[in-house]
């Protein structure tokens, strides 16, 4: 019993530093609209910062505290509002959700840049007056842990008289109802969104710096993570409600407590030993699953600016022609490292492909898609390998494969089952929620289970080695085990599940996807089977992302559990599949390369230059290289909002001229195969032939435009097939589609166009 | 009549490159009341946002009290007086009352003034002061933005589709405040679509067809044209 009480107060300690940090997320949700996935990285630079000042270069405590919390995080809060968040007003949720991720990769990026480019430093944090502390029913309870406490119950006194009882409170939360409404009451929304921002990354600074201690060591993601442990509570309060926030951080800190009591620390039973990790994931889905969702934002249809055109089947088979021919070109020209690193990307791509459909096309989101390619990996090796050990087998059977897509199908089904009247961002964060309970008692176990199923007994390693070795394919007497080959095998198997999906996409069932992503309401209304349908579709977005997943392992060879499947990477694609163009197949294409080549081949083109021109290290290296290495992906990320429909389409748009002048695109794409031969043949250099193409690429598409005019003058007109409904919305309404408008709908031709005199 | 008040002088306005107000030339004078008719989609509203300083203008003044007005934001010109109850939606629905009320503060009028006059004015308010808006029925949430529209003692009150969804015992007593307000020297801009209750208590009245003024003048000749410009004919291409 006395044990009980004192981890009871101890849990109670540690719940009050989630609600403080639960509360920030709460206060910039219910002023902002915006959860702010990036307040675990506010929180993490602010331990930093505060780290640097108190034990870096030795301010006392309460001047080194002010700075941080009163002076750096509410800084960081405002300058996130002006410059990012402020271009998320109208639109949709994916990329309102998207863009706070980038900004969280961006902030973990530059804190590594700063703190931990060198080596593996150990910046150990302190607690308030150190080690002192109270005996509370024999535990040590230490004054650390009371000003916590303290602290939570100042705040949640002070936000309470703020939010409720202050006109900049009220105007706070106004702005989320009507913002232009909030403007003709004389409100300044601006500013309070900036008050509300500088808030939020306030409190998340000072949970910060009260839970970083926990950590011994800081470390950027891990303490990330430490925050992500209290988004619970603020799904707990709704991300509205301060009071149940406090109830649900201290269910949370009060379960980890209790569960460290009966386990004996994690000692007794070593299968659930990480259990006390997923404790808050666990408890995050079940709260999703359990609250009532009131008048969920996510699911009001709102008009955005993001817009995907489908193309034809004709055209979407001659462009994965096109791209296996490409590709099939390029590797023949490129250095093994180089061929590595596109083959990375294509594996990406491959998965990326799964949420092209879930999201792009289904409007549905999945932040763990490598815990699918983590449950395929398994699956497989059960069956190939077997409990014994090493890869015994040369290549990844067809069987495996089939099995690994099978069982990462019926996993997605059985996450979406419960997640079904789940949208938005709160499926984004059951998703979350459930890759990580998948990280932490699945990947991470490395304890062998042993089976006894009506007397047939079986033990299933899954993590057991701390890695899973993944044979690449050898079929139809073709090995697939040297890396250009299967660089092949990966492009051909995109292009084929590419236009697979984009055949998907034009059938009635495609249609009926997309109008349950526009309205699931109406859908409904229309008799449609809405469960059914979602369960269909994430339970093929799951099976795509399982055979995506294994090549990638396969493209890996060597799979370690720590790695890639703590969430991050899982966001980390969702977010580039998004700026690539998530409602394209191409999009796909584009996201994975770029994950790949900003990360690698970029700081490896600026490390060439610093060493070429060596009075120019700081630039290149130091500067440029490091830029793309920690912060260029997030970076990319953040300017979505500029652009929500990704890049995908605006690389079409650009090639749209090539489409009116087809003898002059024929011209330019023979010469390209003509200079690509001789660059085969070694006359031309690799060099060269890559700057020509770069070159061409942007170059081509403006002259034909230059040169052939008066053919676009036809543009003029309404072009053939354009789709009617949007028409003003992606150029401007022109005078003449009057015309084309009238004829569709069966008008009499005024032939008057009615244009504004 | 008295000098202008609120003015627009040919302006052109619309949403992204779709332009809605052809050139349009309104003024609302000291105190009176001015009813602005039309059909659906003529332009009436974005009239009323262009004046409110929601919606900016691609040619043309806005004129406040003689001095232009134009690319003022909407925030500033409630501070200079200009009142607006947008269309359909002039409360905070997750805001209650009491709070909604609050919002009239800026003038730094006391809340618990503001609120002993609108619940002597609307009694129904008083014992919701707790409730969130969003639940009170279509009634009483356009009693509680008229309440707080009139706790900021504002210069001009700028009304859209008052009407919408109520029962015609609501519309006119709404338009009977709207009627006592404009005795004590507030000018009001009044926007519906059918009613002609509003011709009632307004002093002029103009009606709007597809982005353009096509008359003004007294309510009782206008009331004689509505029926022809709702009937189609004038004004159509
Ligand atoms: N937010 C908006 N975006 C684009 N077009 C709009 C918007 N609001 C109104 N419109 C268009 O402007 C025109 C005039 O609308 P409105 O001013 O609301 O007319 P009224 O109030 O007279 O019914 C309509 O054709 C309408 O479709
Ligand atoms: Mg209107």
């Amino acid at each position: 019993m006395q044990d009980f009480l004192a981890y009871t107060v101890l849990g109670l300690c540690l719940g009050s530093v989630y609600a403080i940090a639960a509360t920030g997320l709460v206060v910039t949700y219910s002023t902002s609209g915006v959860f702010n996935v990036a307040h675990g990285a506010v929180a993490t630079m602010s331990a930093l910062v505060y780290w640097q000042l108190r034990f870096g270069w030795h301010m006392a405590t309460p001047i080194a505290l002010v700075l941080t919390i009163v002076v750096f995080a509410p800084l960081l809060g405002m300058f996130l509002e002006i410059l990012v968040m402020r271009g998320l007003r109208g639109t949709s949720e994916v990329t309102r959700l998207v863009t706070p991720v980038a900004v969280l990769l961006a902030i973990n990026g530059a804190a590594t840049w700063i703190w931990f480019r060198k080596s593996n430093r150990a910046l150990v944090p302190q607690k308030f007056f150190g080690e002192r502390h109270i005996n509370v029913l024999g535990q040590a309870v230490y004054f650390h842990q009371i000003i916590g406490v303290g602290l939570s119950v100042l705040i949640a006194g002070a936000l309470f008289v703020v939010l409720y009882r202050t006109r900049l409170g009220v105007t706070m939360r106004a702005t989320v109802d009507d913002r232009s409404l909030l403007m003709l009451n004389g409100g300044r929304p601006d500013r309070a969104s900036l008050a509300s921002w500088a808030i939020g990354a306030a409190l998340a600074g000072l949970a910060g710096v009260l839970l970083s201690p926990q950590l011994g060591a800081l470390q950027v993601f891990a303490l990330t993570l430490l925050v992500f442990d209290a988004y619970p509570a603020a799904v707990a309060g709704r991300l509205r409600s301060v009071p149940l926030t406090y109830v649900g951080a201290m269910v949370l800190g009060l379960s980890k407590l209790y569960f460290d009591w009966v386990s004996d620390a994690g000692q007794r039973w070593l299968v659930l030993r990480n259990l006390r990790n997923a404790i808050p994931a666990v408890l995050l889905f079940v709260a999703l699953l359990l609250l009532p969702q009131d008048r969920l934002r996510g699911a009001v249809v709102s008009r955005t600016r993001e817009r995907f055109k489908v193309p034809t089947l004709r055209q979407a088979v001659l462009w994965g022609v096109v791209l296996v021919a490409c590709v099939a070109m390029l590797q023949s020209l490129m250095s093994g490292s180089a061929v590595i690193s596109l083959a990375n990307g294509i594996s990406l791509s491959l998965l990326a492909l799964s949420l092209v459909l879930l999201t792009g096309y289904a409007g549905e989101i999945n932040l763990a898609v490598f815990t699918f390619a983590g449950i395929a990996v398994i699956a497989a090796w059960q069956f190939d390998v077997g409990p014994t050990g090493l890869a015994t087998k040369q290549s990844l059977s067809v069987m495996a494969i089939l099995l690994a897509v099978c069982v990462c199908a019926l996993v997605g089904g059985l996450i979406a089952l419960p997640a079904l009247r789940l949208r938005g961002l709160y499926l984004g964060l059951a998703t979350f929620a459930f890759g990580i309970i998948v990280y932490q008692l699945v990947i991470l176990q490395i304890q062998p289970l042993h089976f006894n199923l009506f007397g047939w007994k079986f033990t299933v390693n899954l993590f057991s080695t701390g890695s899973l070795t993944v044979p690449r394919p050898n079929w139809f007497g073709i090995d697939f085990g040297g890396q250009r080959a299967f660089l092949m095998l990966m492009t051909v198997m995109f292009a084929i599940i590419g236009v697979g999906l984009i055949a998907l996409r034009r059938s009635a069932y495609g249609r009926m996807i997309v109008a349950m992503k526009d309205s699931p309401a109406a859908c409904a209304t229309l008799g449609l089977n809405i469960t059914r349908l979602k369960l269909g579709v994430f339970m093929l977005s799951s099976a795509i992302a399982g055979l995506g997943g294994l090549m990638w392992a396969a493209q890996r060879r060597t799979l370690p559990n720590n790695a890639d499947f703590d969430g991050f990477a899982s966001l980390t694609l969702f977010m580039i599949a998004v700026v690539g163009g998530i409602g394209y197949v191409s999009g796909a294409l584009i996201a994975g390369i770029f994950l790949s080549l900003l990360s690698v081949v970029m700081p490896n083109i600026f490390a060439k230059l610093g060493s070429d021109y060596p009075s120019l290290h700081w630039l290149f290296v130091t500067v440029l290289g490091n830029f793309t290495h920690y912060v260029g992906p997030a970076m990319i990320g953040i300017g979505l909002g500029k652009n929500p429909s990704g890049i995908a389409q605006q690389v079409m748009d650009g090639f749209r001229p090539l489409r009116k002048a087809p003898v002059a695109t024929a011209a330019w794409v023979v010469s390209l195969a003509g200079l690509w031969l001789l660059t085969w043949r070694g006359v031309l250099s690799n060099w060269n032939f890559a700057l020509i193409c770069v070159v061409s690429v942007f170059l081509v598409p403006r002259l034909i435009m230059s040169v052939f005019e008066a053919r676009f003058a036809d543009e003029e007109r309404l072009v053939a097939g354009e789709d009617l409904d949007l028409i003003g919305l992606e150029r401007p309404f022109r005078a003449s589609d009057r015309q084309v408008l009238d004829t569709a709908l069966g008008l009499p031709v005024t032939g008057v166009p009615h244009a504004p005199s | 009549m008295s000098e202008p008040l609120l003015e627009l002088v040919d302006v052109r306005a619309g949403y992204g490159s779709i332009e809605v107000l052809h050139g349009v030339t309104l003024t609302v004078h000291r105190g009176e009341v001015l009813a602005l008719l039309g059909p659906n989609g003529g332009g009436k509203s974005t009239s009323l946002n262009v004046l409110a300083g929601l919606v900016d203008i691609m040619s043309g003044e806005v004129r406040l009290a003689g001095r232009p007005v134009t690319g003022v934001g909407a925030d500033k010109l409630a501070r200079l007086g200009v009142c607006t109850i947008p269309e359909g939606r002039g409360v905070f629905p997750n805001l209650t009352v009491r709070e909604n009320l609050m919002m009239a503060t800026h003038t730094g009028a006391k809340l618990s003034d503001i609120e002993a006059i609108a619940y002597e004015r609307f009694p129904r308010l008083g014992d919701r002061r707790s409730q969130l808006a969003g639940t009170m029925s279509g009634g009483e949430q356009q009693m509680l933005a008229m309440s707080r529209a009139l706790a900021t003692n504002p210069a001009v009150l700028l009304l859209d589709e008052l009407s919408m969804g109520l029962a015609p015992l609501i519309v006119s007593s709404l338009y009977e405040i709207v009627a006592q307000v404009a005795e004590t020297g507030v000018s009001v801009l009044v926007v519906e679509q059918f009613a002609r209750t509003v011709l009632g208590i307004a002093d002029r009245a103009a009606i709007m067809l597809s982005g353009r003024i096509t008359r003004v003048g007294p309510p009782d000749e206008i009331a004689e044209e509505l029926s022809s410009a709702y009937l189609g004919g004038k004004g159509q291409p």
